[in-house]
């Protein structure tokens, strides 16, 4: 063949075999993407994870280079406070009834016909 | 469908599942629809990749990230788009950013490292003819060579290549002019070798 015409050529091209691929090239391709197992953690998670893990970090630091009493100090002040409140007793009136509250509603929930769109679903 | 495509096909879209469907079909979670089309594109990425790099591990590597950038971006996949000219343009942009680092580190363009296990390759390349053209394909310059390669994969739909290599049209045409050129007279001079 002289390929002198622009057809010999585009035939002898298209007629070319295309490479052979790796045996194993295909399952390799499926484990990375489909088969892949999902990861343990989402990236939210992961960086929720972070996040404490470095707060945590700091308040060790924070701890360790000496400003431990203060924070302590705090800490313990933080826990009277709501220690008193709690034994003020409209406190409790307060919690009880923000309870029973909830409960109500989540109990009247269960009961409530659905509404027609929700139904005709 | 080119002829070179519609070979290596293993499942016939004219009477299964079009590429828009598949891809449809792995965004609400079935894996076995990815599969299909990893199976009906790899070899003809690997092609892309393995005419782009010449050399057989790189090109396995940069089909495999090909694949798993487009699992990714699968989303982002456009219906009324086709499929291989989205995994192929995929496939060449990570060619082109593993052949700049390569120029980074200052390594020329490396000789043919066939696969050791192609043997299959050699065997199909029975004739003459196409094996000198498979040599003189693998000799243009980079630009030229990918150019031919598409085109053998894509046929004459230009757009598409062009679309594959974000290049406009004309210079698609001109570069395919200038490599079909220098094919002819590479092929030429062999012939005029051989009968020497």
């Amino acid at each position: 063949m002289s390929h002198e015409s622009q057809d010999d050529l585009d035939a002898l091209l298209f007629s070319l075999p295309l490479e052979e691929a790796p045996a194993d090239l295909r399952g390799s391709i499926l484990a990375a993407t489909v088969y892949r197992p999902a990861p343990a953690f989402s990236p939210i998670d992961v960086g929720i994870i972070g996040a404490f893990a470095a707060i945590m970090l700091w308040f060790a630091v924070y701890l360790l280079t000496g400003h431990g009493g203060a924070t302590l100090h705090w800490l313990s002040n933080a826990i009277g406070v709501g220690l008193q409140t709690l034994e003020n007793p409209s406190t409790f009136i307060w919690i009880a009834l923000g309870g029973a509250v909830t409960a109500w509603l989540a109990f009247i929930g269960n009961f409530m016909p659905l509404s027609r769109g929700v139904a005709r679903q | 469908m080119p002829a070179v495509l519609a070979e290596v096909l293993t499942i016939d879209p004219r009477t299964g599942p079009n590429d828009s469907e598949l891809v449809a079909r792995t965004l609400v979670g079935e894996g076995e629809a990815f599969a299909d089309l990893v199976s009906r594109y790899d070899r003809a990425v690997y092609h892309l990749c393995y005419r782009t790099m010449r050399d057989a591990e790189e090109a396995r590597d940069l089909t495999q990230e090909a694949f798993f950038k487009a699992f990714r971006s699968l989303r982002t996949f456009k219906p009324e788009a086709k499929f291989s000219t989205w995994i192929f343009s995929i496939a060449y942009h990570a060619c082109c950013d593993r052949l700049a680092k390569r120029k980074r580190f200052g390594a020329e363009e490396l000789p043919d490292r066939a696969d050791p296990g192609a043997g299959p390759e050699t065997l199909a390349i029975a004739s003459d003819e196409a094996r000198r053209l498979h040599a003189a394909i693998g000799e243009l310059p980079e630009k030229y060579r990918v150019v031919i390669t598409l085109y053998h994969l894509q046929g004459k739909q230009y757009d598409e290549i062009a679309e594959v290599l974000d290049l406009p049209m004309g210079t698609v045409k001109t570069h395919l002019f200038r490599a079909k050129e220098m094919l002819r007279k590479k092929l030429r001079g062999q012939a005029m070798e051989v009968h020497e």
